[in-house]
């Protein structure tokens, strides 16, 4: 039993080095268990929560969002690649939550076929969810935050079949994770004009795919979303949308596709929303974003600061 | 709670060292009692008190049964013990599967105002626990055992945690003893019990979840299934898959109770090496099987009667086995299928009794591939989604039309590894056809079995993708 430990013990050992040498980091890496794990934490009126996609989850500073607004509990729920419909309405149905909501959506975002983007994590939360899962979380994200070869895309099979076959190695990932589901990204190790490039073909091929419906359509399919936001409101939460910055191709695209006037701007007024949106913001509309759609980890105290003042400065927050 | 969640392992740890370190033989069977309802609570804490309740209840009829030298009484005794059980399960298990297919009839018959809402959460492990009890209230009614009277000690046999919701589904004629005369530390035993539980994590771990799963769930859930080298993929992917976990979830089972020096039975015995069916269920889910035929085939008449009575009890067996295993039309099929291929295995045996049908160095090889392919497609039943699905597939399957050669190059390296590995597995079986797994570890040289124990861990440790369930819990 000590020679099965001994060779366990050098083989991780070895195996970690040897991805610290290739230039992979520790992170807590992202699943529907860490997700759950901050869901759980959305009860009471202090609870402040970020959801929405990739723009919060690195862009938003949880410490500087709990010195800004004083005895809050900031919880983040937004998940890279997914807009936020499905968790608006699940918190909306949770009779527990009576706290503060920020709801990072873009009119895209707002379009009907993608409300159930994060389906399949509040099914595991609502469903999966155990005690078990709890402890096994928690103690995953202690062993993951030093640990390179807990990163499961870095385990042996992925390393086997870039060897035996023309699949790519396992690229150096830019971002990193806290336990609290903290994003940061870091565009030194990165190619940011190569993901701007990435992010716009994307775009351009999600727009073809599924093209924007006429503004009148759009706007009656929301109407679900007042209604959601009354429920939280009547427990005493509120909600709050805004759409962060993007710059460059995404913006132009964006704009092509959903004009604000026409889509954002609508979809707050008809409905009597508390809303803002970086168009509305010098500092935002004008602000240079490395690869057009996200903050570096380092602007990020930085650009919470501005966007909670701006939320202040409007009445919203 | 999982054996294969950190949580778990954590819990083990803590348990074993305070199993071994508290005194007396009552303290330490307290401690197994308290922790064995810390691990089911780890689910789900509302149900424990269904687990508890439904204990008692049993153990305290089973006594007055015990106590009741009338037949007739005894009988009415069992009769409320079956009652309240079967109802337990019938509720939490079937309810939603009545309701559905109620609202099916009523939608189809043009009265979908009629329909119900159904939404019974399943207590995970209930199929187990409920055959724990029921088979030691028969046992005390056909008197085979005598009723324990300490209702500390049945509790501890119903829910001690190793094998509490996923089986192996022991009996108290194998249990009660160990339950009832302290368990001496065997150093051996211990680390016998430790490596298999490496062993059973790296089959749920490494083989069934990194390995297997990702290609059979590719398959499962594709819409349409047209291309038959694909199918195939899929099916042999799961059957890999459904052993690995499940047999990894015993051998986890196994081996932790032998760390705390109780010995379970063995539940799988190289199942895909089987020649025939009824070889097939001395082999695959080996406590269930002859739970199934002790108190069910044969409390319906079992092969005294007739050919056809015989037909009939063992079609009765199967599909209620595969009710057993989930309730849905796919497991039904699939129990109904296994009837069948055993019905025809008899037919076939009776034939081979009159005329020879070869030589064995044939006949052998024949049975067995012939074994392995139908178990392979009745498993798709067992996987699909819906009926239609599995029909689907397994036409796919025995259909010439959907073979091409081209289509060989389509099968992505994920596909290939997983076939290879299931090769290899089947070659272990073949090899080691009748040998448990616990004599093959024992016989290994140190330096070989701390190798081989070492680099399963260094595979698991490394192989820490979002853990699945595991199948059985559902049922």
């Amino acid at each position: 039993m000590f020679f099965a430990g001994f060779i366990w013990l050098s083989g991780v050992l070895l195996f970690d080095g040897y991805l610290r040498d290739l230039g992979h980091l520790p992170s807590v890496i992202d699943s529907s268990q860490l997700w759950a794990q901050e869901r759980s934490r959305t009860n009471g009126s202090d609870a402040v929560v970020f959801i929405g996609a990739s723009r919060t989850l690195y862009g938003v500073d949880l410490q500087t969002v709990r010195a800004s607004i004083p005895g809050s509990r900031p919880v983040m729920l937004a998940l890279n690649g997914a807009y936020p419909m499905a968790t608006l309405k699940a918190l909306a149905d949770d009779t527990t939550f009576n706290g503060t909501l920020l709801v990072d959506v873009d009119a895209r975002g707002l379009s009907e076929s993608n409300w159930d983007a994060q389906s399949a994590n509040n099914h595991y939360f609502e469903h999966d969810w155990t005690p078990n899962w709890a402890a096994h979380r928690w103690l995953l994200n202690e062993l993951q935050r030093h640990w390179v070869f807990l990163t499961p895309r870095l385990g042996v099979f992925p390393l086997l079949k870039s060897a035996i076959t023309d699949a790519p190695a396992p690229f150096l990932a830019h971002d990193t994770l806290s336990a609290q589901r903290e994003g940061f990204l870091n565009f030194d190790r990165v190619s940011a004009a190569g993901l701007s490039e990435m992010f716009r073909v994307g775009l351009v091929e999600d727009l073809a795919l599924h093209p924007p419906p006429p503004d009148v359509h759009w706007l009656r399919a929301l109407a679900p979303v007042k209604q959601w936001v009354q429920q939280i409101e009547a427990r005493g939460g509120r909600v709050i949308f805004f759409v962060p910055p993007v710059s460059g191709h995404q913006a132009t695209l964006a704009e092509a596709a959903y004009p604000f006037a026409r889509y954002w701007q609508r979809f707050i007024t008809a409905y009597d929303l508390r809303g803002w949106h970086y168009r509305e913001s010098d500092v935002f509309k004008t602000l240079e974003l490395p690869d057009n759609s996200h903050v570096d980890a380092r602007q990020k105290a930085e650009y919470t600061r501005l966007l909670l003042m701006e939320l202040k400065g409007r009445g919203l927050l | 709670m999982q054996f294969d969640s950190l949580a778990f392992l954590a819990f083990f740890l803590i348990i074993a060292a305070l199993y071994w370190w508290v005194p007396g033989w009552h303290q330490r069977k307290n401690v197994l009692l308290a922790a064995s309802y810390l691990f089911y609570a780890g689910w789900n804490p509302y149900f424990l008190p269904l687990l508890v309740t439904t204990s008692l209840i049993d153990w305290r009829l089973a006594l007055h049964m015990g106590r009741t030298t009338s037949q007739r009484r005894r009988k009415k005794w069992l009769i409320a013990i079956c009652t309240v059980n079967l109802a337990v399960l019938g509720y939490f298990k079937y309810a939603n599967f009545f309701i559905d297919n109620i609202n099916a009839l009523t939608t189809s018959m043009g009265l979908p105002y009629l329909s119900f809402q159904s939404s019974v959460a399943l207590p995970i492990g209930i199929s187990f626990y409920i055959f724990h009890s029921l088979s030691y209230c028969i046992d005390v009614y056909r008197g085979g055992i005598l009723p324990t009277a300490s209702w500390r000690d049945y509790l501890l046999y119903v829910a001690f945690f190793p094998q509490l919701v996923a089986g192996p589904i022991v009996r108290w004629t194998t249990m009660g003893q160990q339950i009832e005369t302290p368990r001496p530390f065997v150093a051996d035993y211990f680390i016998l019990g430790v490596a298999l539980m490496i062993v059973g994590l790296f089959q749920k771990i490494v083989l069934a979840d990194g390995i297997f799963a990702p290609v059979a769930n590719a398959q499962f859930d594709q819409s349409t299934f047209d291309v038959g080298v694909s199918v195939w993929m899929g099916a042999l992917a799961f059957t890999g898959q459904i052993f690995c976990d499940f047999a990894g979830y015993t051998t986890c089972a196994i081996g932790a109770a032998l760390v705390l020096g109780f010995r379970l039975p063995v539940n799988f015995q190289s199942p895909y090496a089987a020649i025939g069916f009824s070889d097939f269920w001395r082999r695959w889910h080996i406590s269930l099987s002859s739970w199934l035929r002790d108190y069910l085939y044969i409390s319906l008449g079992g092969n005294r009667g007739t050919a056809f009575t015989t037909a009939r009890n063992l079609m009765i067996t199967m599909l209620l086995g595969g009710l057993w295993h989930g309730a849905a039309w796919t497991f039904v099929v699939w129990g109904l299928l296994h009837g069948l291929f055993l019905l025809l295995e008899r037919g076939v045996r009776r034939l081979a009794d009159t005329c020879p049908l070869g030589p064995s160095a044939v006949t052998k090889p024949l049975g067995w591939c012939i074994t392995l392919i139908a178990v392979m497609t009745a498993w798709v039943f067992f996987r699909a989604d819906d009926l239609s699905s599995a029909v689907a597939m397994v036409t796919t399957m025995f259909s010439v039309a959907s073979f091409a050669l081209g289509d060989l190059a389509d099968i992505d390296f994920e596909a290939w590894w997983a076939a290879a590995i299931f090769a290899v597995l089947l070659g272990q079986q073949l090899i080691t056809r009748d040998r448990p797994l616990q004599a093959l570890l024992e016989q290994l040289p140190w330096p070989l079995l701390g190798g081989m124990l070492g680099a399963m861990l260094f595979l698991i440790s490394t192989t820490t993708g979002q853990s699945n369930a595991f199948i059985y819990f559902q049922f």
